[in-house]
């Protein structure tokens, strides 16, 4: 074979390889590949995982049926006039704005604090941002029993530790007490989530333009001026988001109240899932538990469509 | 004590047949599983094959899976589980499928999804109130073939659960109300109510950083349990059973509502001798061992146990004694008792065999040596079998032999609050879930609040508990 072949047949593979690969291109290309490559296999999860169950919940929400037959009997809306009717759901739910609306503020506070504390250039700062980080990657229940631990009345070290310098004379049952029971969950359940806010402002500020601070340093600004005017407004879409995110979550938070209280003392911190929950597993009415979720997931669709409303905050979110 | 309510859920159609096997003595126990041997070709009674191993003769039950879920994590009771499940396998030739839950509810969830998805497991490890509420509901499958061979083997046990004339558990063992106490710190045993407040006022006044007693008041199971031990203590009922599921709740009625004061009233007593415990549920069981009460309540041994474990150096001074009762010693307590249960739709043979594989001499001796005394095998017999006297003789030295016959004389004065009741309460469950009785016991004490209208005020709503799960059935 001479050098000429071979150079012909190099070059008809090359060919057919650039030929096939442009036909693959362009099958992928089209779009109802592109579709099925990349939004249907999400949208089958959205589906499965979201919108099933969602469904589902529904449907159970209109049969009388207990949480352990699989008998049901067609009841309609009766379900929900029996949890509308209900004191205790609607007690329930006032703990669940409580514990809710008590976290964001603790969580966004402490969370925007932190995260401008960690934005900071120091030494051990990689340490600092690890160690905050941690609660967040502990288990909720063991972070719970932990809290359990050291707020304990008789041998817990919060306790221990105020009592030693004198700011309280006896120990304080935090999780025991009517009065204090939902101040020690919200501060239990901040301690574990605060660092998403960190997580997520943090991102905003390193976005932020060295050159705003360096021009405002030229304008002679001073440190409160650069916050209020640079800092604050670049992070008001993500606060709003923050805002959203933690309050819908935390509306709708169970295991750590479960494992703190389990929504005791009395009623002081049962909130709406945890009512749903004896209402399934205790009352074992699952249609009227189902008929619950399905009361609180309406409630949280029209907060979420009143916040956008209201406070527009896609306007302040800038897309770049 | 005199108890006419007390009801162990008897299942009195075979009685004298089983107690005459049951007479035939403890020599029988060691022998009484794997050892019959014989052709492995041969058949069952009811004609299917069988196998013979070193596990003796069972229906062979190869290709069959048991699914048994149990809500324990600890290791040693996984390997002790795990290896129940070889040795079944090895005789049987069926599969097992353990299924490990958090304690806490986690197993009630998986329970649920399994009956609503129509694939009930074979095994259920659970209570007797649970097991009754699944009966009535008619989700349970009765278990009466294992249930009666068991019984030939070992005689009654103490607690059954009978619903309807079937047998719907398999005891597993029982968590008995206990009180401990330390004996270099009481000067005489708190045996009876009287003595126990007396005793704990002195210790408090002489305030040696520990409490008179330690009576849990958090809102929880134990806490429940605990204010039940009392309650029983003075025959102070939760509910009357007038048939099937016609329960009510009978706190604030007659002279049952009288006692219940009483309770409550000597329970406001105890509130000034044992600190805030406020906070203090089941983790109350390690007061005694952390020192911050000279005397406590459990179910089981582990106020003793704990202070065993931490290598307290006054652990051989904490005692056991049963319930202290009104001007009398040994009162009928509150306990729990657990056994393996099965469901409709699972194969029920399966899961019975697996039951009566489970009943073995050996099996029981190892519960009893993975906590000492904390669950007490469910058959009196079980004591007189060689190798649980040997078990035994080989506790700690705190374990005396005086504590041993507490334990074992307190198992014939128990009930729990499914058999308060004859017929058998399906709602204990419901109200122990509705967690009303800490609000009983939370407003009587930490609010201070008049007994009597406590009770007046709780009473509707532990009827509507019941009521609610009623309309479920």
């Amino acid at each position: 074979m001479s050098l000429t072949d071979l150079d012909d047949k190099t070059s008809h593979s090359i060919s057919r390889l650039q030929s096939a690969t442009d036909s693959i291109f362009e099958f992928l290309s089209r779009k109802w590949v592109m579709i099925s490559i990349t939004v249907v296999p999400v949208m089958a999860l959205f589906v499965f995982v979201n919108l099933v169950p969602i469904g589902w919940t529904i449907y159970a929400s209109l049969h009388s049926t207990s949480i352990y037959s699989p008998e049901w009997t067609w009841t309609g809306l009766s379900n929900y006039g029996e949890i509308l009717g209900d004191p205790a759901f609607w007690g329930s739910l006032w703990d669940s704005l409580l514990f809710a609306g008590g976290s964001v503020v603790v969580q966004l506070l402490a969370g925007l604090s932190l995260a401008l504390v960690v934005n900071r250039s120091f030494r051990g700062e990689s340490l600092v941002r690890a160690i905050a980080m941690l609660p967040y990657l502990i288990p909720t229940a063991i972070l719970g029993f932990i809290g359990l631990w050291i707020g304990n009345s008789q041998y817990g070290i919060i306790s221990t530790l105020l009592m030693r310098i004198g700011v309280i004379e006896q120990a304080i049952p935090w999780y025991g007490s009517i009065d204090w029971a939902m101040p020690a969950v919200i501060l239990t359940s901040s301690w574990k989530f605060t660092i998403f806010v960190t997580i997520m402002v943090l991102a905003r500020l390193q976005s932020i333009p060295e050159g705003y601070y360096e021009a405002a340093t030229v304008s002679g600004a001073n440190a409160y001026q650069k916050f209020r005017d640079i800092t604050l407004p670049n992070l008001k879409g993500v606060i709003f988001i923050v805002v959203l995110l933690r309050g819908i979550w935390m509306f709708n938070k169970f295991d750590i109240i479960w494992v703190l209280t389990g929504g005791g003392p009395k009623d002081a911190t049962t909130t709406a899932p945890i009512y749903a929950y004896n209402v399934a597993f205790n009352s074992t009415a699952l249609g009227k538990a189902a008929a619950t979720s399905a009361l609180l997931f309406v409630m949280l669709i029209l907060g979420a469509v009143l916040y956008f409303r209201v406070l527009s905050p896609e306007q302040e979110v800038r897309v770049e | 004590m005199p108890n006419s309510r007390r009801n162990s859920g008897c299942g009195c159609n075979s009685v004298n047949r089983r107690r005459v096997l049951a007479g035939l003595g403890a020599a029988g126990f060691a022998g009484i599983a794997g050892c019959s041997g014989g052709d492995p070709t041969a058949t069952d009674s009811s004609g299917g094959p069988t196998v013979t191993s070193e596990e003796g003769e069972w229906p062979d039950l190869s290709g069959q899976e048991v699914h048994f879920m149990v809500d324990e994590t600890s290791d040693p009771w996984r390997n002790f589980f795990s290896t129940v499940a070889s040795d079944f396998k090895a005789a049987t030739g069926a599969e097992v499928r353990m299924e490990y839950q958090a304690t806490g509810g986690d197993a009630e969830d998986r329970l649920a999804q399994l009956l609503q998805a129509g694939d009930p497991p074979e095994i259920l490890l659970s209570s007797v109130s649970q097991s009754a509420q699944l009966a009535a509901q008619g989700v349970a499958a009765p278990v009466n073939d294992a249930f009666n061979a068991v019984v030939d083997r070992y005689g009654e046990p103490r607690q059954q659960m009978q619903w309807e004339g079937d047998q719907y558990m398999m005891p597993f063992g029982s968590n008995i109300g206990m009180f401990f106490y330390r004996t270099d710190v009481y000067d005489e045993p708190p045996s009876t109510w009287e003595t126990l407040l007396s005793e704990g006022r002195r210790i408090e006044e002489e305030d040696n950083g520990m409490h008179g007693t330690s009576l849990f008041r958090g809102t929880g199971f134990c806490t429940e349990l605990q204010l039940m031990s009392w309650a029983y203590s003075n025959e102070a009922w939760v509910c009357e059973n007038n048939g099937g599921t016609d329960v009510n709740v009978i706190i604030d009625e007659g002279s049952n509502r009288d006692r219940w004061v009483e309770v409550l009233g000597y329970m406001q007593d105890l509130h000034t001798i044992s600190g805030g415990n406020e906070d203090i549920n089941c983790n109350g069981s390690t007061a005694i061992a952390n020192e911050n009460a000279a005397h406590g309540w459990f179910v089981g041994s582990r106020q003793k146990n704990q202070a065993i474990v931490q290598e307290k150096d006054f652990a051989e001074n904490v005692a056991l004694i049963q319930q202290p009762g009104p001007g009398q010693e040994a009162a009928l307590t509150n306990g729990l008792t657990d056994g393996l249960i099965t469901y409709k739709g699972a194969d029920n043979q399966a899961a019975q065999t697996y039951m009566e594989f489970f009943a073995q001499p050996k099996y029981f001796t190892q519960i009893m040596s993975l906590t000492p005394l904390h669950i007490i095998p469910p058959f009196e017999g079980i004591f007189d079998i060689p190798e649980v006297e040997e078990q035994l003789a080989n506790l700690p030295d705190a374990w005396t032999d005086q504590d041993i016959q507490v334990m074992r004389d307190a198992t014939e004065d128990y009930i729990t609050m499914a058999g308060e009741t004859d017929p058998t309460n399906p709602f204990g469950g419901a109200i122990y879930g509705s967690r009303i009785l800490s609000d009983v016991l939370y407003d009587a004490t930490i609010e201070g609040q008049d007994p009597g209208s406590v009770i007046d005020e709780y009473a509707p709503q532990i009827q509507e508990a019941v009521d609610e799960v009623k309309e479920s059935l």
